[in-house]
């Protein structure tokens, strides 16, 4: 038949794409994520849960202290130009951030991201995660797309 | 050898097309027959206008509207679609041509007609029926269907992803350097097996090469032991300044769940004791909050 050809290769595409979704929820995926921070100099150390969660801009973000009451949520806008690089460049802005109590040594960070973005480096690894360095604050962290969208859509005012 | 247009006979003698099952009849009319035939006789071919007048006018006059009205009444006939012209399809400033599809031999009706959608292959000797014609032209429409519809999709889907970027376009983008993307460079050590390890440097400067593995490595030993005896795999990603140490450690289980410990480490170059045993005791910790695997 004339259109034998392309109705196979559709149906071909659509039990590719119905495996592809199958297997999607064996890729690995970022469960939790623990921060620690410490100065080797004063022995001070803090320890934080980082719950992230994908919108359309960027990600939800709850950090939550766990040795005392402190906690973070904010909403983070991401504007990475995936066009100009396999390894893109861009930046994070925090917004409509909310705190619960206070955490004196996230208080320069805070102020930091109020009045500026947070300059990014990223690298593509497998299974959909990217590697992220904040430039700034020189923070390395493995997102996924469970937990933050990177594209252009952030970078919209 | 008498062939059938899906069930219709071709009856010479009566001018008519006549359904095999049913025994129907349709009578075409001189011309009009002449006209099947000679389109049926050139299936696959593109036959113009003046040919086809030629052949089954001769030299007679015919109107401008005998052909087309012609051409009309043997799709009616045949239950062809007007708008689809599955059987006789008109092309534009050319003609006409019949579908060889639709051709069938009877006296070899044991055998299905070509299967392998090859349009140029006529129907081999022996072939059989093929499904009724309503059928078929179904099974055509639904095809077709089918097609424009994941066509719709596909457009959509990329006026969906890539709108964005179009309107983002619009806006400056992100103006930033080269000498700020991202180098990524494994560290390998065979003491390491159930480690992978990798620098992370913002610019090009080949000097700067921060070896995990030298700084660590009391550290790196003990934590490959323990993802060892736990059956769990683990990737570091690191990247360092004068004053700070900055790890993600990236845990995985057999359940392939991943559980990250971002560590940020001030003053790492103070002591190398206290470095290794403070990476260490952050990793065991995550190491050992992580649930069984099920």
């Amino acid at each position: 038949m004339k259109y034998q050809h392309v109705s196979n290769l559709f149906y071909y595409l659509i039990f590719m794409l119905s495996m592809i979704c199958v297997s999607l929820p064996a890729s690995a995926a970022i469960v939790r994520t623990d921060i620690v921070f410490y100065d080797l100099m004063t022995a001070n150390q803090r320890s934080y849960s980082l719950h992230m969660l994908p919108t359309a801009k960027g990600a939800q973000v709850i950090l939550h202290r766990n040795d005392k009451a402190f906690s973070l949520s904010t909403a983070i806008a991401t504007c990475f130009n995936r066009q100009t690089s396999s390894q893109p460049q861009g930046y994070l802005w925090l917004k409509e951030q909310s705190t619960q109590y206070t955490d004196p040594t996230l208080l320069p960070i805070l102020n930091f991201t109020k009045s500026n973005r947070l300059r990014v480096s990223m690298a593509p690894l497998a299974n959909a995660q990217s590697v992220l360095l904040d430039r700034d604050s020189l923070t390395v962290l493995v997102v996924d797309p469970t937990m933050m969208t990177l594209g252009t859509s952030g970078c919209q005012h | 050898m008498h062939m059938l247009i899906n069930k219709w006979r071709l009856d010479p003698s009566l001018n008519a097309l006549v359904h095999t099952d049913t025994g129907e009849i349709q009578r075409l009319g001189e011309f009009h027959y002449i006209l099947l035939e000679t389109l049926v006789n050139h299936a696959g071919e593109v036959l113009s206008r003046n040919f086809l007048i030629n052949a089954v006018w001769k030299n007679r006059v015919v109107g401008n509207n005998s052909l087309p009205t012609a051409i009309y009444a043997l799709r009616a006939a045949l239950g062809d679609d007007g708008r689809l012209q599955e059987i006789i399809k008109t092309v534009p400033k050319k003609g006409y041509v019949f579908n060889k599809e639709f051709i069938t031999y009877p006296d070899e009706s044991l055998i299905t007609e070509t299967v392998d959608g090859k349009d140029n292959q006529v129907p081999p000797p022996g072939l059989p029926h093929g499904p009724p014609l309503r059928c078929r032209l179904s099974a055509i429409r639904t095809k077709k269907t089918i097609i424009i519809t994941a066509v719709f999709i596909a457009l959509i889907y990329l006026l969906i992803t890539y709108y964005p970027r179009l309107a983002q376009s619009k806006q400056p983008p992100p103006a930033l350097s080269g000498q700020s993307e991202l180098t990524l460079k494994r560290e390998t050590s065979e003491s390491y097996p159930y480690i992978s390890i990798y620098h992370l440097h913002a610019g090009s400067d080949p000097g700067h090469t921060a070896q995990l593995t030298k700084h660590m490595p009391d550290a790196l030993r003990a934590i490959n032991e323990k993802l060892q005896a736990q059956r769990m795999k683990a990737a570091i990603y690191y990247s360092e300044s004068v004053a700070k140490l900055s790890i993600s450690l990236l845990v995985q289980d057999n359940c392939h769940h991943q559980y990250q410990l971002m560590l940020g480490i001030e003053n790492w170059q103070t002591g190398t004791h206290d470095l290794n045993s403070v990476f260490y005791q952050a990793a065991e910790n995550t190491i050992n909050e992580i649930p069984a695997c099920q």
